[in-house]
Formats: C-alpha cells, sequence, structure tokens
C-alpha cells in the first residue's frame, strides 16, 4: 500500500506513540482489505454504546491508546446510550446496562463530542459536503452520503475508533467517485404520498436494492429532512445501502443522468399503492390482536420538527394507563422543546421525551417480551413490532390499542 | 492420510492447526450479544444458526463471510480475547467488519488469528468438520488433512 510522507511520519512515532500505533491498525486493515492507500478523514462517530461498556477487549484498546496520550484528531461524537440517567422522564435502565463502566470516562478523555445521539449529523457533529469521514451508525452514514454529499462507507467499530486518533481510514467504496453512482432506478408511484411513507418505501428499497444504489424519483416534493433520515435508517436495515441519490434534490444528483454519473440503471423498480400497502403490513411482524405496553418513537432520533408535530397531536391527551410513550430525540431538540413548552405538553400527555436508544432498551429485560409498536422502520425490522405512522402511533399509546 | 493444500491470500498473519468447523455465513453481534452482556460469553447464542449452543473455541472456522451489524468484528474481537474464539479463520470473501476482530486482536493483544481468503479451490468442496487444517496466515495456505 502506498503510503504518504506525513503517514510515514505516523507509522515511524513523529506524531506520538497513539497515532503510530492507530495508524499501523488502519495500515494492516488497508492491506488485508486490497486497498491502494488511505485517505485523511474529517471527522469520526463512534457507535454501540451499549454494546461497547460491557467489551473487555474494546475498552483494553481504548485504555491503552489513552496511556499513549491519545486525544481525537477529528471532530468525533458518539452514539445515544440505552436512557438517559440524568432526566427523569426517561425509562429506567435494564438492569443490563446498569453498573458503571470506565468507558463514558475514557470518551471524555479522548475529547468526544458528548452529543449521545445516532443524528450527529443534526446535533454537534454536523459533515459539509465532500468531507471523507470514518463514521458509524448505518441509518447516519446513509444520510451523510446522500443527503449531505459528504463521503464515508458503514466503518466497522474499532476502525472508528483509530481513524478518529490517526485522522485517517482506508480509501475504498464510497470514498472513490466511480463507486457512488446510482445503479438502480425506483420510480415512486403513490397516490397522496405522505411524509409518514417514507420508512416503508426505505423498508422496501433495502430488500431489493442490498448494497446497491438507488436512484429515487417521485418522492421530491415529500423529501423533508426527517422523512429523508427515516427512509435511509429503514433501507440500511433491511439492506446495506449506504447511499441514494434523489434527482434535482440530492447534491450529488442535479439530474438524473447525473445520478447515475451519464450510465443507464442496472435495473429499474416501481413503488406503487399495492407494494406500499404489501410493505407496511410486513413492517408489522408482532401479532395485531390485543393491546400494546410501549409505543416508541424517534429510532434514529425524532427531529425537533418531528418532536413538534408529535406534540400538537398529544396536546390535551392522555396516555392510557400502563401503556409507555417513548419520544427519543437530541438533546438539542429537548432544550427546544423546554424551551417553547412543547416539553410540558408531552410530560402531561404521559409521554417520555429523552434521548435514548429504543433499539438497546427494547432488547432486553424488562422491555424486550413488551408488545411494541413504532413509526420506525429500523425498529420494525430489528424487533418484533406493529408498525404505524406517527398519527396511528399516538392514537394507540392514548388507546393502548393498535 | 490424504493432504491438500489451497493456496491463497494471507491477510493476518500467524501459524495455527486444529480442527476445521465448517459453517453458513454468521453475524457475530447476533452470536455473542447476550453473552457479552451477561459476561458469560463463550457459545455462540444467534437462535437462527446452525451453531446455536456450540462455541468456536480451539477450532478453525471455515466460513463464507461475516453478516450483519457493524459491531460484527469488536464482537469477534470479545471472544478472541476470552479464549472462546476460533484459532483461525477461513473464508471466501473478508469483509472489514470480519478482519477487525483479528487485525485488532494481533495489534494490541498480541493474539494471532490468520485470516485466509482467496483459496484456489472452493473451500467447501475440500474441507469437511473435522478435517485438520493448518493455516498459514503469512503464506496464504491451508494444509487439510482429512479425517479418518
Amino acid at each position: 500500500m502506498q503510503l504518504t510522507k506525513t503517514e510515514q511520519e505516523m507509522l515511524a512515532g513523529k506524531m506520538g506513540p497513539a497515532v503510530e500505533l492507530a495508524l499501523k491498525t488502519i495500515v494492516q486493515m488497508g492491506e488485508g482489505l486490497n486497498a491502494e492507500r488511505l485517505i485523511p478523514t474529517q471527522g469520526s462517530h463512534l457507535g454501540n454504546v451499549d454494546l461497547l461498556r460491557h467489551c473487555t477487549g474494546y475498552i483494553g484498546i481504548v485504555k491503552k491508546l489513552i496511556d499513549l496520550g491519545a486525544e481525537v484528531r477529528v471532530p468525533t461524537s458518539e452514539n445515544p446510550y440505552p436512557a438517559d440517567p440524568r432526566n427523569p422522564e426517561s425509562p429506567s435502565i435494564p438492569e443490563a446496562f446498569q453498573g458503571s463502566s470506565p468507558l463514558e470516562g475514557y470518551y471524555r478523555t479522548l475529547r468526544v463530542i458528548p452529543n449521545w445521539t445516532c443524528t450527529p449529523y443534526l446535533y454537534g457533529n454536523i459533515p459539509r459536503f465532500g468531507q471523507h469521514l470514518s463514521w458509524e451508525e448505518s441509518s447516519a452514514v446513509i444520510y451523510i452520503n446522500s443527503v449531505i454529499g459528504a463521503r464515508a462507507n458503514r466503518e466497522p467499530i474499532l476502525m472508528d475508533l483509530v481513524s478518529a486518533i490517526a485522522g485517517r481510514t482506508v480509501y475504498s467504496g464510497l470514498h472513490i467517485d466511480e463507486n457512488r453512482k446510482g445503479e438502480i432506478l425506483c420510480n415512486v408511484k403513490v397516490q397522496g404520498l405522505k411524509s409518514d411513507d417514507f420508512a416503508a418505501i426505505g423498508y422496501y428499497l433495502g430488500k431489493v436494492c442490498g448494497t446497491k444504489i438507488p436512484v429515487i424519483d417521485g418522492i421530491q416534493k415529500k423529501a423533508s429532512s426527517s422523512s429523508l433520515k427515516n427512509m435511509g435508517a429503514a433501507a440500511a436495515s433491511t439492506g446495506a445501502v449506504s447511499m441514494y441519490h434523489i434527482p434535482g434534490l440530492t447534491p450529488e444528483a442535479p439530474t438524473m443522468d447525473k445520478a447515475f454519473g451519464n450510465g443507464k440503471p442496472v435495473e429499474v423498480v416501481e413503488i406503487d399503492d399495492t407494494v406500499l400497502k404489501k410493505t407496511k403490513e410486513e413492517m408489522s411482524s408482532a401479532e395485531t390482536s390485543g393491546g400494546i405496553d410501549i409505543v416508541a418513537v424517534g429510532c434514529p432520533h425524532y427531529t425537533f420538527e418531528e418532536v413538534a408535530s408529535i406534540a400538537r397531536l398529544l396536546k390535551g391527551k392522555k396516555v392510557k394507563d400502563g401503556v409507555q410513550l417513548w419520544i427519543c430525540t437530541h438533546n438539542g431538540a429537548i432544550d427546544l422543546a423546554k424551551e417553547l413548552g412543547i416539553a410540558q405538553i408531552i410530560k402531561e400527555a404521559g409521554g417520555k421525551l429523552f434521548s435514548g436508544c429504543i433499539y438497546c432498551l427494547h432488547t432486553v429485560e424488562p422491555y424486550s417480551d413488551m408488545r411494541l409498536m413504532s413509526d420506525s422502520g429500523k425498529i420494525c425490522y430489528y424487533r418484533r413490532a406493529l408498525y404505524g405512522s406517527q398519527r396511528e402511533c399516538v392514537a394507540a399509546a392514548i388507546s393502548g390499542r393498535a | 492420510m490424504r493432504k491438500v493444500v489451497l493456496k491463497g491470500r494471507g491477510l493476518n498473519g500467524g501459524v495455527a492447526k486444529g480442527e476445521a468447523l465448517v459453517t453458513k455465513p454468521i453475524n457475530f453481534f447476533g452470536a455473542y450479544m447476550q453473552g457479552i452482556l451477561s459476561g458469560k460469553l463463550s457459545k455462540i447464542e444467534d437462535t437462527k444458526h446452525e451453531l446455536f449452543g456450540k462455541s468456536l473455541e480451539g477450532k478453525i472456522l471455515v466460513f463464507p463471510f461475516s453478516i450483519g451489524s457493524l459491531a460484527g468484528g469488536v464482537s469477534l474481537l470479545e471472544a478472541i480475547k476470552k479464549g472462546v474464539g476460533p484459532k483461525a479463520i477461513v473464508n471466501s470473501k473478508t469483509d472489514g467488519v470480519l478482519l477487525a476482530g483479528p487485525v485488532f486482536a494481533r495489534v494490541f493483544y498480541n493474539i494471532e488469528v490468520p485470516v485466509v481468503d482467496s483459496l484456489d479451490k472452493d473451500p467447501f468442496d475440500t474441507i469437511r468438520n473435522g478435517d485438520y487444517l493448518t493455516v498459514d496466515g503469512n503464506k496464504g495456505t491451508v494444509e487439510v488433512i482429512r479425517r479418518g
């Protein structure tokens, strides 16, 4: 593998032993993966805090790097914690996540931005067009590639960490122009398309695209930042989609031709009302009969607009006794919601507004056996759940029935 | 005793000898998540996998590729560090998620788990459960001695 003069100096220890060790690891990964070279990165995002705080192997690596004097060289943020112990609204932390782990302190020493969100591109670590990044969290990777035009692969955990310290990653995949062209044309022909339908569109797209890049036409008018976030998260769950184009909307697709890099689609798929309806049915894998225990929204974290919109639906209503309503978002949106009285509306309705992770919480006892409903395509893929739009989720939380 | 030597690409160095365990693609996060959370990691706890309830300890893992979560490599690293992971890995196609486990184990813990892929003969035609393998991650070779 070709290394630049600076990279050779880093390997020789000129920037300290932590950078040397981090880069040595990246070079071994790059050689194993047959990469021609490395690429300088401008940011990292670290994932899966819930799991990592129990991984002695991971924690030992972080400690070793800190002992060698490591700090992150590029803006580096972190994924949500399962619940938010500082927030009285938060559900209680399951036993599996209780007890202290040195990891949170280590991240502070490394100077990781404590934004605790799966939407760092909205709060705390906002990339710009053309930047090369080493990010974890598949829903964030697809958003920054597609909507922002930054460049990132679905980075394996561990690589995000050493990349943050060395400011380099392996030059491969979506870092390379050639690999960012659209491959599959997806025509959306849905009557009365709603922003709410985007999670289901993404859910279907992931299944038909696998690892390929779709070019999606017909959704331009309803494509808010929130709906694009929800569509991408679902596509990155049911498939390994890391990028999409929307002609006339996303930055690398000013036209249909440009979206395909002036080439032709290898495949054309159509999403009509029938496909959408069938997909929504498939997203509901839980029993439909009987009541529900938890309605959980905000996976990925709700945008502020989504928080405001659910508060409008909840105003003056009451969540049914025995049912929990979780609304997960980043701390920036929580601050705004408090400022505007929106948080109070949610609280009075019996909802919990907190910066946690629905998936992490619902994976373990006591929540894992509870009957769950969500508006998230990602949650509906990973957990046994019922799917509903935001409006349907609120109605279910109030009635206790789906 | 029949001996065959397969040639491929070594992705992570070291030499390991042991019994082959041939299986389907593995999501290492799914396999090890419960064990990591409980602090009692040993067996594969993914109920959807044919190796559910079995351990990779001391075996040479022969499988096509890893699937699923980006936490797969860090989960595999945990198994390797705890001594319940495979001694070596032979697969068809290696991605970064899988490779991260053995590479970080080498750099940070001096544990060698050789990885070899792109073999000149299909390993699933050539290697059977229980065959005795010598995997050389430096040379990129797999020596197969047929069981029985």
